[in-house]
């Protein structure tokens, strides 16, 4: 008897295509837009904290205690000293992928009768460009050399002042003693990484050119570790303590694991705003399915009732509905499924021009963190395909238990009654 | 000796050998200054002395000046800074880096930046007394006694809303009309710059301040003082000293 419910309930929802069709539609619709919200949402968030780590914080920052307070104006004179020796040390330890050195200060640039001012940033460009990557968003030009005066320079800032590849542009700041001193940079390449962080305020120079300029040896303003496993930022970041305890006892330096910087601590704030979107898309994409199911059932009473005058007891007829619509929530959650991973996946690789789409209104966005960026990518898993069509099947069945039961309890004399419909 | 010092056109420091006679009216406080400002050329040594929070940094300079109109400023020390010259014509400003051999021209915003590292800026300098009595309207708001000496109070007010300086308060000495200190202001009534005078020389019939002191508002525990050494007036000074030639000279 079961196996013919089941039977039944097969025949029955291709008995009438178009009430199906709706009702899948309505079904894979929900199941497609809570994939692609999901995917999208974690894109943006675990791409922001990705970007921040990769050209920010590294898995590990060490810096002076004052420069990290007033970082925001880049003090020139906090340095970080004896950084030869620490370096050694520290690479020594286990797990380490990679030091990365930097210096980071104001300069104006100079080019004819154009200046601005801008944020010049020392590294050594080959081992920097690992995590980087900055060479592959040159769009102009070559990457940084390791050594002479050259420098890589952002897109929006050498359009601002007007330069190109090849041109020379005069960089003068203020030294860590108050001197002031110019060096003439020939521009080896223009980059574009999308995010107007970079793109609109920054330059890239030889390490040793930015300590020759700030006159401060082969100090630093920060040393950016990456791990094998940045997981253990925190152990490796108490013995990197350790070290610096008795290297240079009395300093004032800190050493901040990734997962402690302010704008990677906010992001379970923003998951969460985000999540309440993706609720209200959950929620829609439910009450779409719980419609067009219980219409469906409704506009069947009269058939209901034939069913039960032939003898169906309440509880058949009562699972048969279900089975119904745990046939067309499968089939819809499944097919929902397949185009909400494949649109994911697709943007995951290729990505959404975000700055196509706001149509010039990112490029008016400054943000301090490179957290929108020009391109848009989500980041589909598994888990989302599975937990999506887990509540696709749930929420069609949800839907029809009342007037499953409302059927099931009809007397057939009642349901004859009710207009005919088809 | 109008200009033997950029310093001066900021503060409008004059010589006066004239006494005070009783006036009321804030222009023409203004223009005895101005008028008392008649020099020809002048040589100066000095020094900046700039302390920011516990560090003194002193950095030597020369300067020849004609009139009002052109200036020519060369740091001598520390090292890092020898050879560093400023070339001022009109409101032109010219500055030679020998680091990088090169000239740069400032405008725009570069002229409210630091210069030398000093709370001075590049503006400051450039500015000219004949500015003020233009661009500002001067109004006597008071009398007060600065430093023992009898001084009008003298408050400006530009006439254009985008002036650096909007507001200024000007303390000048009754007698020898000279600003003994002043108090510089944005639009938005927040003190940006106090400019006062340490020390009076008397040259000659002149009375020269020799020691000045400027604080940055803006940077945090910050002051540069300015000591005149040694000022001669109405020196000779050779052709082409004013050109950029001369800025690139070794």
């Amino acid at each position: 008897m079961t196996m013919n419910l089941f039977k039944l309930a097969w025949r029955n929802i291709w008995r009438n295509k178009r009430r199906t069709f709706l009702t899948l539609t309505a079904i894979v619709v929900g199941v497609f837009a809570i994939i692609f919200a999901k995917s999208y949402i974690s894109g943006i968030l675990s791409g922001a904290s990705n970007t921040i780590v990769r050209t920010q914080i590294g898995h590990l920052r060490i810096a002076h205690g004052e420069y990290l307070r007033l970082e925001r104006v880049l003090p020139k004179e906090y340095l970080i000293n004896g950084t030869a020796r620490l370096e050694q040390q520290i690479s020594r330890l286990k797990g380490i992928d990679s030091v990365i050195k930097r210096i980071k200060f104001n300069v104006l640039l100079s080019y004819g009768n154009n200046t601005e001012a801008a944020v010049a940033m020392g590294i050594n460009p080959e081992r920097s460009d690992k995590f980087l990557e900055l060479s592959k968003s040159i769009v102009e030009g070559e990457y940084l050399k390791e050594s002479g005066l050259n420098l890589i320079i952002g897109k929006k800032l050498a359009k601002e002042l007007q330069v190109g590849v090849g041109e020379e542009l005069l960089l003068i700041t203020t030294d860590i003693n108050y001197s002031t001193y110019a060096l003439p940079f020939k521009i080896a390449g223009i980059f574009e990484t999308g995010y107007s962080t970079f793109d609109r305020h920054l330059l890239y120079i030889p390490l040793n050119k930015a300590q020759e300029m700030l006159d401060c040896g082969d100090s630093l303003h920060e040393m950016l570790i990456y791990l094998n496993d940045p997981g253990r930022s925190f152990e490796v970041s108490r013995k990197i303590e350790v070290i610096l305890a008795v290297d240079q006892p009395g300093h004032d330096y800190r050493v901040i694991p990734w997962q402690q910087n302010e704008f990677i601590e906010l992001m379970p704030l923003v998951d969460s705003i985000y999540n309440i979107i993706l609720g209200i898309v959950m929620f829609i994409a439910g009450l779409v399915i719980l419609n067009t199911m219980l219409m469906a059932v409704m506009e069947r009473y009269h058939e209901i009732g034939v069913i039960k005058a032939l003898g169906f007891k309440n509880r058949e007829v009562f699972f048969m509905v279900l089975a119904e619509a745990f046939y067309i929530g499968i089939i819809g959650s499944i097919i929902g499924g397949i185009l909400g991973s494949a649109l994911s996946a697709y943007v995951e690789k290729v990505g959404i021009d975000f700055a196509a789409f706001s149509q010039g209104m990112i490029d008016k966005i400054d943000l301090p963190v490179p957290f929108y960026g020009r391109f848009v990518y989500a980041d589909f898993s598994f888990q989302i395909l599975i937990g999506a069509v887990i509540f696709g099947i749930v929420v069609t069945l949800l839907a029809v238990l009342y007037p499953a039961f409302k059927s099931a309890q009809m007397s057939p004399v009642e349901a004859f009654r009710t207009e005919l419909k088809v | 000796m109008k200009k033997i010092s950029w310093i001066l056109f900021v503060v409008f420091l004059s010589i006066s050998v004239n006494f005070s006679q009783s006036l009321s009216d804030a222009m023409e406080i203004l223009e005895r200054i101005d008028q008392n400002m008649v020099y020809k050329t002048a040589y100066a040594e000095g020094e900046m002395i700039i302390t920011i929070k516990n560090r003194k940094i002193t950095k030597r300079f020369s300067s020849i000046a004609r009139g009002n109109e052109e200036s020519f400023i060369e740091f001598l020390s520390p090292a890092r800074d020898r050879g560093t010259k400023i070339l001022k014509i009109e409101d032109i400003v010219k500055i030679y880096y020998p680091s990088a051999e090169r000239i740069l021209r400032l405008s725009g915003h570069m002229l409210r930046q630091s210069m030398m590292g000093s709370d001075f800026s590049f503006e400051d300098m450039t500015e000219r007394s004949i500015k003020l009595r233009e661009e500002y309207t001067a109004e006597l708001t008071g009398e007060e006694t600065i430093k023992d000496r009898l001084c009008y109070q003298v408050t400006l007010v530009s006439k254009k809303p985008k002036q650096t300086y909007f507001t200024r308060k000007i303390w000048v000495d009754k007698e020898r009309f000279l600003g003994l200190k002043e108090e510089l202001y944005a639009k938005s009534g927040k003190l940006l710059k106090v400019m006062t005078v340490n020390e009076i020389k008397t040259y000659k019939r002149r009375f020269y301040p020799v020691k000045i002191t400027l604080e940055d508002k803006l940077r945090a525990h910050s002051k540069t003082e300015m000591i005149i050494t040694r000022i001669d007036f109405d020196v000779l000074i050779p052709s082409g000293t004013f050109s950029e030639r001369n800025l690139l000279k070794k």
